[in-house]
């Protein structure tokens, strides 16, 4: 009885599915196997990953791999994909107006406004005014607590104080009157001198007040209503601070700048259209749609954009032989995306959110040169290998082998560079589509947004779910389990929220509180692939309607995650459309559907 | 509060750090000068006596800082300063690390800190 092994080289993987056939043309599958795909995908550079993946399928049936009569390797569709983010907007602080980095410890409570003085100067410091004292780290707590307590008892007015260490309750707490105290300015020798400040500091678990509402900074600094006006950016980013210090300078400010991020051309078949990654992606997104069907996407030279753009066409160019200049990015997606920057001009080291553009570029050509690298298999194997057929034709039989599934039937392969989608309809036509978007830009995203600059841990984050560490002993879950040791948990886990991963617990330095991680891992997903879901199903769905679709798998790398399956049919319930991860042959999950729709291929050619 | 014993007599400078590191935070704690004995030991009693568990030992006539918790095995303490990690701003550290303890917020950590290890 003949084995035939069906190979399927993807990107990140490389599956075997292992069979026998019978005389009288049936197939039985024994086994099969998943290994990492060596070199790139297409290349020879496979072939021991795909040597190792048939020695993996045979072992457990206890034949060699020499047994195996006939090997048929997928004719790969290459997809390229890469990402980018462009930052499009920054915060800038002018003339060191204010300071709003919320330390964790300030000192005292209350509102004081006053002029700033340095506390060298305090002593030569006129009784008339009221003072704000800046306390830099030099000057030792009890010094600074004693000095300020003689100014007082001299007859002065010290209304407030702003310290460079974090050292506000150990001077507070030996101060004779209470007084507000921010600590830990970063920079604290650009504080202006000789200024209007007001320091409020808010009692525990509560934010300021006075200094978040622009008519009471008003009242407080006799602004007029179009200094008012301006100073609604400085109320607003003060907003639910515990404590905060606004310095009335002659021209200071907090603004957000827009930062030129360059455009990108949209060539559709009939139309042409020019847009700045600045106007966002929603506006990005919305010319695409309009100048459907898109031939072809060009970025401007020199931006972060740009460099992605030549960076796909060139990794696609080594893979198929072809001039650079021949290809073409096919297809983008942009997201809208915050980013934690710091605040230029800040005095505490302030983070401000600017707005980003997530970028997704996408190349794909006709075909791989597959044929170079089945001849050089069968050499080195001495057995035949034959291309067996168009993938997304492969995938689609593979997955059709799901209990419970029958045509019209779409595929969704939710891999890392793109979102690939196939359709078959009733009368067993293909059609098939890829789409720029997937699993890396949701892993940008997360890094993006938690500002973790650290891609590997933001993998991470996608990956697994969150916890927080309680005590020694136990954390909670994000679904708000409780897990218990018996051995305490290092002191590295201790109060922070970590990753739950099969390796063991990450541990996250960000200040952010688990429900807003697991919301920005969330959206991150949703952003990307139910997005891409819809727009891949409306384009190869019959007149673009879903409803005439009426099951939908999932396969692919991200098709395993723990979320995303459930996000995209509850995406898909409006349409009627039964969606799920898939069930290749029953038993393998979301996985080996080309490599078995090899083998079911080959079979129907073997009968007619 | 978070309770410390010494062993007498424990000097002012070095005693000082530990207590602003816990008042910068905002916990109480009170010391108690003690005859003798080991600094781990000293401070399992202390975190067992302490409402909040945390108890810091101190023996610097065998220069060592121990840092532990009710709930941890009498030899295996949070963190356990020896002699050159003796400065100011480590045992203000310390001070700062039990209090966090009480309130469950992350540590400081430095590579000095003698963790034990787990």
């Amino acid at each position: 009885m003949p084995y035939v092994a069906g190979v399927d080289i993807g990107n990140n993987t490389t599956e075997v599915a292992l069979a026998e056939l019978t005389d009288s043309g049936e197939v039985r599958f024994l086994s099969s196997s998943l290994v990492r795909t060596t070199g790139i995908k297409g290349t020879v550079q496979n072939i021991p990953g795909v040597i190792e993946a048939m020695k993996r399928a045979a072992a457990p049936v206890g034949i060699a791999r020499h047994q195996i009569s006939l090997t048929l390797l997928n004719e790969a569709t290459p997809v390229i994909g890469d990402v980018a983010m462009e930052t499009i907007t920054e915060t800038v602080i002018t003339e060191s107006a204010m300071i709003g980095h919320n330390p964790s410890t300030p000192g005292g409570q209350g509102l004081g406004v006053g002029f700033t003085i340095t506390l060298n100067e305090l002593d030569t410091a006129c009784s008339e005014k009221s003072w704000v004292v800046i306390i830099p780290g030099a000057v030792d707590f009890t010094e600074a607590a004693s000095w300020l307590n003689r100014a007082t008892s001299s007859g002065l007015r010290v209304v407030g104080a702003i310290a460079q260490k974090d050292d506000a309750v150990l001077i507070n707490n030996r101060l004779h009157h209470i007084i507000p105290i921010v600590d830990e300015v970063k920079h604290i020798d650009r504080v202006p001198v000789n200024m209007q400040a007001a320091v409020e500091v808010a009692g525990p678990g509560r934010a300021i007040e006075k200094l978040s509402n622009p008519y009471d900074l008003a009242t407080l600094f006799q602004l007029d209503p179009d200094e008012t006006r301006r100073a609604v950016p400085i109320a607003r980013a003060l907003a639910g601070a515990r404590s905060a210090v606004v310095i009335r300078t002659p021209r200071g400010d907090i603004e957000e700048r827009r930062i030129p991020a360059g455009r990108i051309t949209l060539i559709g078949q009939n139309r042409k259209v020019e847009i700045a990654v600045e106007e966002g992606a929603e506006a990005i997104m919305h010319s695409l749609g309009d100048v459907a069907p898109l031939l072809e996407v060009q970025a401007e030279v020199g931006t972060n954009v740009g460099g992605m753009f030549d960076h796909v066409c060139q990794v696609m160019a080594e893979l198929t032989d072809q001039p650079v200049a021949g290809i073409r990015v096919q297809d983008i997606m942009a997201v809208d995306t915050f980013k934690p920057q710091q605040i230029q001009g800040s005095l505490a080291g302030e983070y401000a959110l600017g707005n980003a553009v997530g970028l997704a570029a996408m190349v794909s050509t006709h075909k791989l040169p597959m044929q170079r690298l089945a001849g050089q298999l069968q050499e080195e194997i001495k057995a035949t290998v034959a291309v067996g057929g168009v993938e997304a034709e492969m995938a689609i039989r593979g997955a059709l082998t799901t209990p419970g599934t029958t045509s019209p039937l779409a595929i969704l392969d939710l891999g890392g560079g793109s979102t690939d989608a196939s359709l078959i309809n009733s009368s067993g036509e293909i059609r098939s589509i890829h789409l720029a978007g997937a699993g890396d830009m949701v892993t940008l995203l997360i890094d993006t947004e938690l500002g973790l600059e650290d891609r590997e841990l933001a993998e991470q984050i996608k990956r697994y779910p969150l916890a927080k560490v309680e005590s020694l002993f136990h954390l909670r879950h994000e679904n708000g389990t409780v897990q218990f040791f018996r051995e305490p948990l290092e002191p590295r886990f201790f109060g922070r929220v970590v990753v739950v991963s099969e390796n063991g617990l990450i541990p996250l330095e960000t200040r952010e509180p688990l429900p807003k991680i697991v919301g920005v891992r969330q959206e991150a997903k949703r952003k990307v692939f139910v997005q891409n879901s819809l727009r891949a199903l409306q384009r190869i769905a019959p007149s673009g309607n879903i409803r005439l679709i009426s099951f939908v798998v999932l396969v692919g790398g991200s098709a395993l995650d723990f979320e995303i399956p459930q996000m995209i049919a509850d995406a898909f319930m409006a349409f009627g459309v039964v969606t799920g991860r898939a069930n290749v042959r029953g038993v393998e999950g979301p996985r080996n559907a080309v490599a078995t729709g090899l083998i079911l291929a080959h079979l129907r050619r073997q009968a007619h | 509060m978070v309770i410390i014993l010494a062993v007498q007599p424990a000097p002012e400078e070095t005693i000082a750090p530990i207590l602003w590191g816990l008042e910068e935070e905002g916990v109480p704690a009170v010391l108690y000068e003690v005859a003798s004995g080991e600094a781990e030991a000293l401070a399992k009693e202390a975190a067992t006596r302490s409402p909040l568990n945390v108890g810091i030992g101190i023996n610097l006539d065998n220069l060592t800082i121990s840092l532990h918790h009710r709930n941890l095995p009498l030899e295996r303490p949070l963190f356990t300063l020896r002699s050159t990690d003796l400065k100011p701003s480590h045992l203000q550290v310390l001070g700062t690390n039990a209090a966090r303890l009480v309130k469950g917020d992350p540590l400081v950590l430095q590579d000095v800190h003698d963790e034990t290890s787990r």
